[in-house]
This record gives C-alpha cells, structure tokens and sequence, in this order.
C-alpha cells in the first residue's frame, strides 16, 4: 500500500495505491468513487478491505478522497459534484500512470456512482463501469439526507440547535447549508437535487454493471438510458440492504463481505 | 499551512498525514498526535481531525494524523501484543517519526473516545509526553450526575417506565455480585469492555503521577453520554482530590458525542487551540 498526493498545488488529493499482491498480476487497474462524505467515513473499511481484495487477486488498485473530503485539501463546501467527475478523471489518469496500464475499471458507490458515470463524458472511460447502489433520482435521495439528518440531530439527541441551524443555514453560511458535520456549497446541493437517469447516459459504448439489492422500478430508467447509447448493462442482485444513511450508525462502520464477494467476482469476470 | 503524507514504521506499515505551519508563522516545539476515535480512521468523526490539525497549523503548532495499526490505512503489526500495548507502540512510533522528520520534541496527544486509552496509557511511560486530551473517554457519574439522568428519564418516560428500569439495572447489578462470588466488577466508564478501565482510585493516583511530571491535562467532555450531564461533574467527581485545580475539563452543553454541529466542532476546536498555545515554551 502506498499513501500519496496528487493533483494541482493547492488543490491537492489524497490518494492509496494498492500493488497486485498475487503471483497473477492482472494487466487491469480498479478505480474507487467514494460516495457522499458521512457514507465515505462509514465505508472507508470497506473500500480498505475491497482494495485489499481486488489487489489479492492481481489488480492495481486505486481509493482516493475528493478534493474538501477525507483526508484531501480543501473543505467540504468547495466541494460540487462536477469536482467530484473531476476528480475521477484525474484519479482514474494516476492510477493509468502507476500501473502503466489503460484498462480500468471504476467502481462508484452511492453518490461516487453518479459522479463516476458523469465523468465518462470526460474522455477517460473506464473498459467496465460498476455502479453499487447508485443515486439516481436527486430528489429522493436529498430527502432521504434531510430525514437521516434530522434523526440525528433531533432534540432528543441534541437538545435545541439543530432545528434552528437548518433553518437559518442558507443565510449564515453564503448559501450553503450545514449537514452531516459539514457545510454543503448551494451549486452541491443543486446538482444532487437535480440528478436524474439522464445523468447516466454514456457517450460511447462500454460494460456496466449495477449492483443493488433489489431492482426497483426506478432502476428500470436508469437501465434504459445507460444502454441508450450501445452499451451492455446488467444488474447484479446484492443480498445485503444496507442503511448507508442510518442516524442511529453514523460514524460507525460497515463491512458488508457477501456484497464485497459479489463486487470482487464482477470485477474479475470483466476485466 | 501544507499537508504532506507520510509513511513510518519499521516496515512502513503506519501511514498518516502532517499538517504543518506555513513558513511565514513562527513554528512551536510542540507537536499534537491525532489518531483514530474508536473505528474511525485518522480524519476523526465528521472529520474533525482535519480540521483540528489545520486550526493548529494556523497558530504555529504541527500535527501528525495517522493511523494505529490494523485501522484506517495502516497495515496489521507483525507482533502478537496485546491492543493496548500495540496502542502505546504505535504512539511512540508516530513520535519517534514526528522527531525525526521535523525536530521535535515534545508531543500533546489527543484521544478521542475510546482513542483517550491509549493516549493515558502512553503518557504513562513516554517524559516526551508534555500534555494530555482526554475528550469523551473516563466518566465517573456523580449522585449529582445520576439524579439528573433520572429526573431527565422521568420527564420524558414518566416515572413508572423510568422506575422499573432502574430497578432491572439495580436487579442485574445485584445477580453480577452474586455471580462473581461478592466480589462485583466495576463498569466500564463508557460500556466499552475491550479496555482495562483504572479505578477511580487508580485514575487520581496515574493523573497525579502526570502532574508531578509536569504534563498538562485537559478533560473535555461533550453531552453525549447521559452518565456526564452538567459543567461541574468533574469538580464534583474528584472535589477532594486536588485534581480540578490542575487539570481543565471543560464541558461542551448540547454537543453529541461525534460533535455533528459544527458550532460544537469550532468550540471544541477553539477551546483545544488555546489551551495547545498555554502549553508551549
């Protein structure tokens, strides 16, 4: 494992490089989306534990944090979800670079699943995309934020404050509003709110994989348009539902292995 | 400020960020260790590590987040130690690089939680250990404390529902004594079983054993654990002591536990800050 930094002066990221610790080095790098950043604090033992995984079984293997995230440069509010697309583009060009490969595949949870479609607009397209419980409706998801936020800060935890900090968040903080720890810039949360199927439309054809536990009505659109354009997508049915969200585990950590077998084997089956 | 990342160790297993003054601010010869709360990695919950380390780097004093071994980025250690005595390893570890790398010292570690186990129990054996934070980690409820726990209980549940639980807990703690031969143990300040917790007599005695050497203390608690529920709960706990003279235990009202808010996250942070500054030389 090897930590590192990249990026421009002053919008530095935080990076770890997994080598192939296997006697069959696979020609084929895997590139790790975080989703949004109270789910990227109860995942990162999972990522830890899937990058370890993929690199067992020959892969080079790549986890970073956003710029304003983890433990990048930057705070959460210069954070937007084209940054992020950014990001994973330039993440998914250094770990090309110090693999010396060009076959990738990228692996987005959550929120990072959104970001990691969008980001194949960018010209760097990964051969496989895996999707795991992507955020494909903005409205639904932004109000299933809100209602863990107000779980967790409700005043039977937290006493008074909360409330009045949701309301005023918009007006003390130059738009933004506070959540999870953090303040979330307004073109951030207008960028979630407005995510739609049409986000996962891939400009040129290449496989897709969309891991959930089941497969919701929803999901139907979002499988249409990510073929729209020629590519071969498939659902992968997970037999964990996991609260990623959940008040009452936030700050804790999840490892789910059955899900982490299934991405392992996908990734395999793909590269 | 600049944040580097570094990798230490024997066999470069512990990986962790420095968080650094600009050139431009005169630097302190103090540096602060930050490491994981609980299961968390270095960044700490809701990140507030990160945000610690730079407010510190803004004042002049370096830090050093990182990773104890098995957590977060680091790789498992290759001895077979107990956790704690890992614990304390790694600590020295990350003080021996902080030395190293920039010619340092003398060191503050911060616990955090649970993290606060392994900062006391490594202030115990390392003099370069010059002040302590203990945030969240020893609570001894006074009859003060219990009272407010119970009358909060009553108020929200009604005293039937509060009284009966109260006397299943007095129940359990009476069939514990009769299991362990009338002896009883006594319970973990914050229900973690993974620790040997001191008792209170241990703790003033170890506490004690830190002041004569000089090391500054601070205790701060949020309220997040109904067991600590008002300002003074330390004064009260260790009134005869002498102990609340020489040690600050500030407490922040309305702050959870993982501080979610960040006008709790700037307060604490703040509060730290200035309290960091008092400690340099």
């Amino acid at each position: 494992m090897t930590p590192l930094r990249f990026g421009e002066p002053g919008r530095q990221l935080f990076a770890v490089l997994h080598a192939p610790q296997s006697a069959m080095v696979r020609n084929h790098a895997v590139l790790l989306c975080n989703p949004f950043w109270p789910e990227a604090i109860r995942t990162h033992r999972l990522f830890r534990v899937l990058a370890d995984r993929l690199a067992r079984a020959g892969f080079h293997v790549l986890r970073f944090d956003y710029f304003g995230t983890g433990d990048s440069g930057g705070d959460e509010v210069d954070c937007t979800l084209s940054s992020w697309v950014h990001d994973i583009a330039s993440a998914s060009n250094l770990v090309m670079w110090e693999s010396g490969l060009s076959s990738v595949t990228w692996i987005g949870l959550r929120l990072g699943a959104t970001a990691a479609a969008r980001a194949c607009a960018l010209g760097v397209v990964p051969v496989h995309l895996v999707l795991w419980d992507p955020v494909s409706q903005g409205a639904a998801y932004w109000r299933e934020i809100e209602d863990a936020y107000a779980a967790l800060t409700s005043d039977e935890l937290l006493g008074q404050g909360p409330k009045k900090n949701l309301l005023n968040a918009a007006s003390e903080n130059n738009g933004g509003i506070e959540i999870f720890g953090s303040i979330m810039s307004a073109n951030m949360l207008s960028e979630i709110q407005s995510i739609s199927p049409d986000n996962f439309r891939i400009a040129r054809p290449i496989k897709i994989s969309v891991l959930s536990e089941s497969r919701p009505q929803d999901q139907e659109a979002l499988l249409n348009a990510l073929d729209a354009n020629g590519s071969s997508s498939r659902h992968v049915t997970l037999q964990s539902n996991i609260p990623w969200l959940a008040s009452d585990a936030v700050n804790s950590a999840l490892v789910p292995s059955a899900s982490i077998d299934a991405i392992v084997q996908c990734v395999e089956q793909n590269a | 400020m600049s944040e580097t990342v570094t990798a230490f160790g024997r066999t470069s297993q512990h990986i962790g960020t420095f968080c650094l003054p600009s050139p431009a601010i005169p630097r302190e010869n103090l540096g602060i260790i930050l490491f994981n709360a609980g299961v968390l990695h270095r960044i700490g919950p809701n990140r507030v590590n990160v945000r610690f380390a730079r407010a510190l780097a803004a004042v002049g004093i370096s830090s050093l987040r990182f990773d104890l071994a098995g957590q977060g980025d680091s790789e498992r250690s290759r001895n077979a130690g107990a956790f704690e005595a890992q614990a304390i390893a790694d600590l020295q570890e990350a003080m021996n690089h902080f030395e190293q790398q920039h010619g340092l010292s003398r060191f503050v570690l911060f616990g955090f939680c649970s993290g606060g186990v392994h900062s006391f129990s490594t202030a115990q054996v390392d003099p370069r250990v010059v002040g302590l934070i203990l945030y969240d980690t020893y609570i001894f409820p006074t009859l003060k404390a219990r009272f407010r726990r119970y009358w909060a209980s009553i108020q929200k549940k009604g005293i039937w529902v509060s009284g009966f639980g109260w006397a299943m807990r007095k129940w359990r703690k009476v069939l514990d004594v009769v299991a362990s031969g009338g002896v009883g143990t006594p319970a973990p300040p914050i229900g973690n079983a993974l620790f040997t917790w001191p008792t209170k007599r241990e703790f003033i005695d170890k506490l004690n054993g830190l002041l004569a050497r000089g090391v500054a203390i601070c205790i701060p608690y949020s309220a997040g654990f109904q067991e600590y529920n008002y300002a003074e709960q330390f004064s009260d706990a260790f009134a005869t002591s002498g102990l609340p003279e020489r040690i600050e235990s500030p407490f922040f009202a309305g702050a959870d536990h993982t501080l979610t808010l960040l006008v709790h996250q700037r307060a604490l942070i703040e509060y730290l800050v200035s309290w960091c500054l008092k400690r340099r030389l």
